[in-house]
């Protein structure tokens, strides 16, 4: 043993992953106990990549024993994944048990202890033994079980065997359909098949039939298994296949497919069994029936150690002094504030009713008092909650600063990595979306920005490389910025990849900016998918890192100068829970447009509208933007009124001004999705609550200003206003 | 599931009823709200069990026909409330309302079914569907009743449907000599995704 100190950030990280793996091993217990041997392989590839992850940080900080522990399990999990291990109680107990020894460890290293990897000798082989042993005499007893030609089953893949097995072990039914398809349209046929087979069997094999068939046509033998018996697999496959053969029904009792409500059509064998089974319980966390399934009866049951996420080890001293939080509990949180605002409006407007109607005394000055009192607390309850989600950034950026070195060190580079303003606060969902894009712009700077250490000493320039990586508010914005000092972007280069890849013509890339060549690069295609590493695997390119960033509702921007370096700006919203918006009116419709996006508002009244190319414009500030009628992309009825505003908004160095007939008020809004089924509704960000419990739409500022620019780039207008 | 415990939610307590009703039937009490001849009695009263074998369907009349959803299914049954009209989206999404926070758009059941549209009046109701967590409120004409019908009164749907209709229907129902077209929630709901 010997003492370290460890980042509190390490020990938060790995907490949080272990907290998962222990979330996603009871779901596995749980689902298991049901008598269910499906384990949903999602769950398998969590635990994976959770043991994954766990080794990657442990390793970053020299925890061997915990890299090590976690290695194995990998090792373990993935052989699961690809069904060459199979999950019983017995696995299931070596998983939980390493888990917990993970909490030790991770816990011995918050207080500066570090064990070496011999304290977890037993784990480590109960974890190879789970690994190796298992299946293989199983594969032999199984496959014996049906009837199945040899020479077929010799020419499976170990993925068809796998599956084979599975669907013996799950008591299905097994058939060969023999099929006689006509050459030229054999492919067609064989997916109508596929399509009618669709949930009600699983196709394990098309293989091409040896016996022969009518002349012109191709055998096939295709395997299935299915819960379906033999009769309602002819009836099902009638006209498509010439035979059904069963090839093995292992047992007669068949258990109900789980979570199939068709169940009742299965097989009338089900119903004497589904008597003795208790009916599924769903999500309840209570005890799961008593399943008949003898399989892993006389096992030990696997200990529920570690309670529901997190919650066990209560007798162990905690290593971080924090609660976390599903932070979509706050959002719920922040709803009910919403909601409670509109109380307080209706509150609000009966104490003027009451004022009116009886005079401002009695009981009309209490009410009134106290809805004032009412008002002054809930703005104080909204701007706590609003406090719990605003996380400091420091987390961030030293995991960002990590993150370079370490690329640094990969590429042979020398990197300092400079930060400031990391106590600058922001949104915690905003900082988790930040990480992804936030981690390509650092990867980006070390491996395009900076130069390799030889040139950069012929340069003049020191040998170590440094990136700047600050924060800084900014009224209701954060703006980050990732600055290198190496070489700039070569603009001829850029142009000329951009050329290549019929990102721009010819004739257009002559007339471009410098600003509109950096703009070049966060082209979708612009980016090549580079060489996978451990930083680049994701195939994120400076598109996606756009895209992300506006999500956020945030912008970036690029500035460079040849020699000097590169430096990319993000600027983003503090949050997105709540918003200040400026709510108007177009043509008796009421919208919210975010401010974030909103550089001023103008009458239109002395404005000057010129047309280009049919398209209105008008002057702001010297710079000709683009004006914007809702009225034309949205198909409202009705004309623009004399008097008309209209609100200057940008992205970047796009701008648009979108006309408003009528500017109603400035309100903090809590947007509302309008949930998975309209989400793609382009043009509109969401939906919020007004205080007379009227819902209004919320523009997307940002989408709009996208289509436009789009549609600037020699689109199509009435392509895009669908 | 008990049937029990979904018929619960069909009940309305004081504050649904206030947030549900519009502006200009604010004045009626919750009792006349409940014995609003479009809600049936069997509907509210939820002691009863359902046997095996046996659904309960909520009955309603869209244009001239008499449709049916599965009780379990309905969410909630409401007024037509002030619809927030939805730029860009298809025809028969006809506006969103807001529900305690959550927004739920409102399709207008004539227009999926191909028939024809007559205007909102004082019978019509939205059903609001759960529609697996993320409710979809569906306009319908006049709720009649809820009924109950054996697994057996029900038949697979013709095949000779209109065209369009045909996709989001799950069965005929018959009840005496009346004939409900059961309506498959789940491909109603459906229609938003495509």
């Amino acid at each position: 043993m010997s003492k370290v100190s460890v980042s509190p950030e390490f020990i938060a990280e790995a907490q949080e992953i272990v907290d998962a793996l222990n979330r996603d091993l009871i779901a596995v217990d749980q689902e298991t106990r049901d008598g269910n041997q499906d384990v949903d392989p999602d769950r398998i590839n969590n635990l994976f990549r959770s043991a994954h992850s766990l080794k990657g940080i442990s390793g970053m900080f020299g925890l061997e024993a915990v890299s090590s522990l976690s290695h194995d399990m990998e090792n373990l999990l993935d052989g699961m994944r690809l069904g060459k291990v199979s999950m019983d109680a017995k696995v299931l107990d070596v998983l939980f048990s390493c888990v917990d020894r993970f909490g030790v460890l991770i816990d011995e290293a918050a207080h500066g202890i570090v064990s070496d990897p011999s304290g977890s000798e037993t784990l480590h082989k109960q974890l190879e033994e789970a690994a190796t042993g298992t299946s293989d005499e199983e594969k032999v007893d199984l496959l014996d079980t049906i009837d199945l030609d040899k020479d077929i089953l010799s020419v499976f893949t170990e993925y068809e065997e796998h599956r084979l097995r599975e669907n013996i072990k799950r008591n299905k039914n097994l058939f060969t359909l023999r099929a006689s398809l006509d050459l030229a349209t054999f492919d067609e046929a064989l997916a109508a098949l596929d399509e009618i087979l669709q949930g009600k069997a699983e196709v394990i094999s098309k293989l091409p039939s040896a016996d022969e068939v009518e002349p012109g046509n191709l055998g096939f033998d295709i395997i299935v298994g299915s819960p379906l018996n033999e009769d309602e697999m002819e009836k099902l496959t009638k006209g498509h296949v010439l035979l059904v053969v069963p090839i093995g029904c292992t047992h007669e009792v068949i258990p109900p497919p789980p979570d199939v409500p068709t169940a009742n059509t299965a097989n009338t064998a089900n119903t004497a069994n589904t008597e003795s089974v208790a009916p599924q319980s769903g999500q309840d966390t209570g005890e799961s029936p008593a399943a008949t399934d003898g399989k892993d009866g006389g096992k030990q049951e696997p200990p529920k150690s570690g309670g529901g996420g997190g919650g066990g080890g209560g007798e162990r001293p905690r290593a971080v002094q924090t609660v976390r939080v599903d932070i979509r509990r706050l959002d719920r949180l922040m709803n009910l504030v919403g909601e409670l605002t509109l109380t307080k409006m209706s509150v609000q407007g009966i104490s003027e009713r009451l004022k009116q109607d009886f005079g401002f005394t009695g009981l009309a000055v209490d009410l009134h008092k106290e809805s004032r009192i009412f008002e002054r607390r809930l703005a104080e309850l909204q701007a706590g909650i609003m406090e719990v989600r605003m996380v400091p950034l420091d987390n961030l950026f030293e995991r960002m600063v990590r993150i370079g070195r370490h690329i640094g060190r990969d590429l042979g580079k020398v990197v300092r990595i400079e930060v400031s303003g990391a106590h600058t606060e922001l949104d915690k969902l905003i900082v988790e979306d930040l990480a992804d894009p936030l981690m390509h712009l650092i990867r980006n700077a070390v491996d395009h920005g900076l130069e390799m250490p030889e040139q950069r000493l012929a340069e003049g320039k020191p040998e170590e490389g440094t990136i700047k990586l600050s924060a800084m508010a900014q009224g209701n914005h954060v703006i980050v910025a990732i600055a290198d000092d190496g070489n700039g972007i070569n603009t001829e280069r850029v142009l000329e990849r951009a050329i290549n890849r019929n990102l721009v013509s010819e004739e257009r890339a002559e007339e471009m900016s410098k600003r509109d060549i950096y703009n070049l690069l966060f082209t979708p295609g612009f980016s090549t998918v580079e060489q996978v590493t451990e930083y680049s695997g994701r195939g994120v390119g400076m598109d996606v890192v756009k895209t992300n960033i506006a999500e956020l509702s945030g912008i970036i921007d690029v500035d460079s100068a040849i020699g000097k370096g590169t430096t990319f700006t993000v600027t983003l919203p503090i949050t997105l829970a709540i918003i200040p918006a400026l709510v108007v009116s177009i043509s008796g419709q009421v919208y919210a447009l975010p401010l974030n996006n909103v550089l001023e508002t103008i009458s239109l009244v002395d404005i000057v509208i010129k047309t280009i190319e049919g398209r209105e414009v008008i002057s702001v500030r010297g710079t000709t933007v683009p004006l914007v009628d809702l009225r034309e992309i949205f198909y409202l009825e009705g004309t623009r009124p004399e008097g008309a505003f209209c609100v200057v908004a940008g992205v970047g160095e796009n701008r648009m001004a979108l006309v408003v007939d009528e500017l109603i008020g400035q309100q903090d809004i809590v947007i509302k999705s309008l949930g998975r089924r309209l989400r793609n509704i382009p043009g509109i960000a969401g939906a919020t609550e007004l205080g007379d419990q009227k819902t209004i739409l919320v523009i997307d500022m940002v989408g709009l200003l996208t289509e436009l620019t789009k549609l600037d780039d020699g689109g199509d207008r009435t392509k895009v206003a669908v | 599931m008990s049937a029990e415990q979904d018929h619960e939610n069909l009940t309305l307590d004081d504050g649904l009823t206030d947030f549900f009703v519009t502006a200009d039937e604010r004045q009626t009490s919750r009792a006349s709200y409940l014995a609003d001849p479009a809600f049936s009695s069997v509907a509210l009263t939820s002691s009863t069990v359902v046997g095996e074998g046996t659904v309960e369907l909520l009955a309603f009349w869209v244009s001239n026909e008499e449709y049916a959803v599965d009780i379990r299914e309905i969410h909630e049954i409401m007024k037509v409330p002030e619809l927030t009209e939805v730029p860009r989206a298809p025809a028969f999404l006809i506006g969103l309302i807001s529900l305690r926070g959550t927004v739920v758009p409102i399709l207008d059941l004539r227009l999926i079914l191909g028939l024809s549209v007559t205007d909102v009046s004082r019978s019509s109701r939205v059903l609001v569907l759960r529609a697996g967590g993320e409710p979809v409120g569906i306009l319908v004409d006049r709720v009649t009743s809820v009924v109950r019908l054996e697994q057996g009164a029900i038949s697979n749907r013709p095949k000779a449907m209109r065209l369009g209709a045909a996709e989001v229907i799950d069965g005929v129902g018959r009840i005496d000599d009346r004939v409900l077209i059961i309506l498959d929630t789940k491909a109603v709901v459906g229609v938003l995704e495509k």
